[in-house]
């Protein structure tokens, strides 16, 4: 394992330890009130912002050095370097008013936590798409199956069932945050316009999971698989959020929620460690054989 | 897969996985004209010219460079 690999997993590991200790902290205290839990929930998301996604930001511009201008695999991960800026910034802003109190702004802040996402996720849809295209182009027959095509449909109705859980999704990412009638609207006008980018999201990581899968293991099919991975789980994320919240609270976040989402940044992170590590030159001594 | 062939994919395979390796040298081997049996050493190098599209997908300009230049000059019992 290399030393950048092994170092992001502990800082995952470590930050999913922390994330056990506080469910077993809020299990022993029963008293804690929902604003309290809603601090908690967000602070954690918070934490995941700012010591697994800088990974993201860091690794996919070295994987993007890895390749010649013009190749695909430069702008791809140039593009998810970049972008992933307004995803980390987004977590931050967008839960930090459930951790603090910030007065008039924390209205705006939620909806940019809304709207910076999305932003990065319709940058991950054209990454996705172009690297797709970029492995059919190879010739070697990547495919989708049957069931890729029910799943994509079937996220395509989770993306209804969210609208129509929408309200449960505003007091999910409002939390502890004042908004008037405004912002309420403008606040679920973000979170449609987010979730209409779920199915598109979900089938282009699809693709390109299915594609890492056909690939038959590899440091490059772990890469992109990791990326996919995220766009994978973000759906089901909001999925469990729309069904849950309503009834479970910030509880939901704590206990199981809130580690879907550290799986997503995880995978999300792991991708360009992977794609620097595939891409390393390294003279293999061993190359000789026979 | 004769033993040429097999060590081209071996090779690949920690990058790019074992079955786009083996994808990959096999059309390589199909636009050379010639039976996957009777690849030998000294395919090798036109082998690694051909699968250089595919390396500069997954992996980039250096890397792939590296990788066919490991590939062409690899050594194999035949």
């Amino acid at each position: 394992m290399t030393s950048p690999r092994k170092t992001l997993g502990w800082v995952v590991a470590a930050v999913g330890a922390a994330m056990v200790v506080t469910a077993i902290y809020c299990a022993f205290h029963p008293g804690l009130t929902s604003t309290e839990l809603g601090q908690i929930s967000g602070a954690e998301v918070v934490l995941m912002a700012v010591t697994v996604l800088p990974w993201l930001t860091v690794f996919a511009h070295k994987a993007a050095r890895r390749f010649a201008p013009g190749e695909t695999g430069s702008g791809t991960w140039t593009m998810l370097a970049w972008t992933s800026h307004l995803l980390g910034a987004g977590q931050i802003i967008g839960y930090l008013p459930s951790v603090l109190e910030l007065g008039p702004i924390e209205a705006i802040m939620v909806i940019a936590g809304q709207l910076m996402p999305a932003t990065f996720r319709v940058f991950l849809c054209i990454a996705l798409y172009r690297m797709c295209r970029a492995y059919r182009e190879t010739g070697l027959d990547f495919r989708m199956r049957g069931l890729d095509y029910v799943l994509s449909v079937a996220v395509g109705v989770v993306a209804i069932v969210l609208i129509v859980f929408r309200d449960t999704l505003f007091l999910y990412w409002s939390v502890n945050a004042d908004f008037g009638t405004t912002a309420h609207s403008a606040m679920l006008g973000a979170q449609t316009f987010n979730f209409l980018l779920y199915p598109a999201v979900f089938f282009l990581s699809l693709t390109m999971f299915r594609y890492s899968v056909q690939m038959g293991g590899g440091l490059v099919a772990r890469a992109w698989g990791g990326v996919a991975l995220y766009g994978l789980l973000q759906p089901l994320h909001a999925f469990f959020i729309a069904l849950g919240y309503d009834t479970l609270g910030p509880n939901l976040s704590i206990y199981f929620d809130n580690f879907i989402v550290l799986c997503a940044f995880s995978a999300l992170a792991f991708g360009p460690v992977f794609q620097v590590e595939a891409s390393r030159l390294k003279h293999d001594r061993h190359g000789n054989v026979g | 897969m004769n033993e040429c062939m097999q060590r081209a994919v071996d090779h690949l395979s920690p990058r790019i996985g074992r079955m786009t390796a083996t994808k990959a040298v096999v059309l390589a081997v199909s636009k050379m004209g010639i039976s996957p049996d009777d690849v030998s050493r000294s395919d090798l190098p036109e082998i690694a010219r051909n699968i250089s599209t595919v390396l500069r997908i997954f992996l980039g300009s250096e890397a792939a460079s590296q990788l066919e230049l490991d590939i062409a000059n690899l050594e194999v019992d035949e």
